[in-house]
């Protein structure tokens, strides 16, 4: 435990130096801004776009326009961002070797997985906690969020998606130990996962899904699937660690 | 015997077909400081690897303080501390940071960590303790190598080339630091410089294909090669050393001689061979960085070692 306590520090002292934190809290809020932003702005935007003359009957935005944005910015600018800033965390220092002195301190390498992923979720929490409360703030202010129904099982499917993300790159990372191979495995299991909704029986277990469907789900009447890809997303996640931790045990570092 | 820090037994790690360290056994005594000398890929770190249970072993065994060494997490390591060949730390601490987070690591008390760093940096010569390591030159970060592999007081230090990519005021640093260490610990530290071993060292090993040649306290070594006269000249390149020998051999010069990466050495009274060497040298416009006579015996021993 000592370890872990001890490297888990260094995680965050890590995430505070390099500007990781830095740069999440930024990214983030201005995704949390934009969102209501879009969807305030879309309709003037399409209007202004159209010759004089040229008579458009849009429908004014609401509360959902909002928060599909939301869900859109985070499942795709978010995700990036998120996989360009936590993909080299386990590559960097095994490249440089500079676990290795701690290592034969009595440092174990299960303790390595699990205080990088326990601090990557934390900062993924963070910045999404601090978007979602400027995204919610807007919204509530321009519209009327009583047409919106399930709007804490969305936001908790997206975090957990996010969540789900970072294992998976987590995966790639203790298997390739290297930035571009923890991309680009990363990249190749959510273009599978994209693919998966043709066999429709899938979609129930596809952690995506709730990025996907966030915005769907605000109508919903069923929410059914959405516990079915949660359930499956967090023994997806819980598998991933176990395999990750495993095959680390097995590197040579 | 009973007060070996270290044993290894009968140790071989193949890579594939190719035999890294073949049937290695020797033994380090407590308070000694134990040279590993070879060649470049000779398998000296390969060596320090598996006794840190960093590489699995295809057969024998390694025991250190009497216990025996497991691949992965071996338990053996709080009897160690490790400077690896280049070490590499977190570029955004600075040297109290990262000897706060080793010592956390190793189980060392909060107050003991905090008395012991400066204690140790002081030690090593590490005065700016604000300073990022990522500032750090190669020396100084060598040395902070030392202080965290002392941090949690080891009974075995083992350095891997701690002094190959230093300048010589760094190196002689270095030697010094760790021959301050004699009576404090166990020293166990690989090199491919000769002298690095004759400076500080009280029992060695020279290591050649993944097999001890030659082993024993420097002494007795030094006795079993009867004590030739030569000189020894040592060129920038390899490449120099080969082409100065083919000259030699066309010129057919009546000298014994061996050869080994950038050294030379020829045998025969040194003045003798001044006399129709020093013309020879001008004549092929070879010119050897250093031209020294031979010292001790250890280098005859080296060279026709790894000459085999």
């Amino acid at each position: 435990m000592n370890g872990f306590v001890a490297f888990f520090k260094k995680e965050w002292l890590e995430a505070i130096r390099t500007k990781r934190l830095f740069i999440l809290l930024i990214v983030f809020s201005i995704l949390g801004i934009l969102s209501p932003l879009t969807a305030l702005l879309t309709p003037l935007i399409i209007e202004k776009s159209f010759p004089e003359g040229v008579f458009l009957q849009l429908p004014d935005p609401t509360a959902i326009d909002s928060w599909a944005s939301f869900f859109n910015n985070i499942s795709q600018m978010g995700t990036i961002v998120l996989l360009l800033l936590f993909g080299g965390i386990l590559a960097n220092d095994v490249k440089k070797h500079a676990l290795i002195p701690l290592l034969t301190k009595g440092l174990s390498r299960k303790h390595v997985i699990l205080a990088k992923l326990a601090m990557s979720y934390i900062l993924w929490t963070i910045a999404y906690f601090i978007s979602f409360v400027i995204a919610f703030s807007y919204t509530l202010y321009y519209w009327d969020m009583s047409l919106v129904s399930n709007l804490t099982l969305a936001i908790v499917g997206v975090w957990l998606c996010g969540i789900f993300l970072i294992t998976l790159l987590m995966l790639f990372s203790t298997l390739f130990l290297s930035f571009t191979g923890a991309l680009l495995g990363t990249a190749a299991t959510i273009g599978v996962l994209l693919i998966l909704p043709i066999v429709e029986a899938t979609n129930r277990f596809n952690p995506l899904q709730l990025f996907g469907k966030a915005t769907i789900l605000l109508t919903s009447a069923t929410v059914t699937n959405t516990y079915w890809q949660i359930g499956s997303t967090v023994m997806m996640t819980l598998l991933f660690i176990i395999v990750s931790i495993f095959i680390f045990n097995k590197k040579q570092l | 015997m009973s007060n070996a820090v270290l044993k290894v037994d009968n140790l071989s790690i193949h890579f594939g077909a190719h035999k890294l360290i073949n049937n290695l056994s020797f033994s380090i005594q407590s308070q000694s400081i134990y040279g590993f000398l070879g060649k470049n890929g000779a398998g000296k770190t390969t060596t320090m690897k598996a006794i840190l249970g960093l590489v699995s072993p295809n057969n024998g065994s390694i025991y250190v303080c009497g216990e025996k060494v497991v691949y992965g997490q071996t338990p053996t390591n709080r009897y160690i501390g490790y400077l690896p060949d280049v070490p590499h730390y977190f570029d955004y601490m600075n040297p109290m940071e990262y000897l706060k987070l080793c010592g956390e690591i190793a189980g060392v008390q909060k107050d003991e960590i905090k008395a012991r760093s400066q204690a140790l940096l002081e030690r090593v010569g590490i005065d700016n303790r604000k300073k990022s390591i990522g500032t750090y030159s190669r020396g100084m970060k060598q040395r902070l190598g030392i202080a965290q592999a002392l941090l949690h007081q080891p009974k075995l230090l083992i350095c891997d080339e701690p002094t190959s990519a230093l300048d010589p005021i760094g190196r002689k640093e270095i030697l010094d630091l760790l021959g301050s260490l004699k009576h404090e610990t166990t020293v166990m530290f690989s090199t491919h410089i000769l002298s690095d071993i004759e400076r500080i060292c009280d029992h060695i090993a020279i290591l050649h294909k993944g097999e001890i040649k030659i082993e024993g306290a420097i002494s007795d070594v030094q006795t079993r090669a009867p004590k030739q006269e030569g000189i020894q000249l040592t060129f920038h390149y390899e490449a120099e050393a080969l082409q100065f020998i083919n000259h030699l051999e066309a010129a057919s010069l009546p000298f014994t001689k061996q050869h080994a990466m950038q050294s030379v050495i020829i045998y025969g009274p040194p003045a003798l061979i001044y006399e129709q060497l020093l013309p020879f040298l001008l004549q092929t416009k070879l010119y050897p960085v250093s031209i020294e006579n031979l010292s001790s015996s250890l280098e005859a021993i080296f060279m026709e070692v790894i000459e085999q």
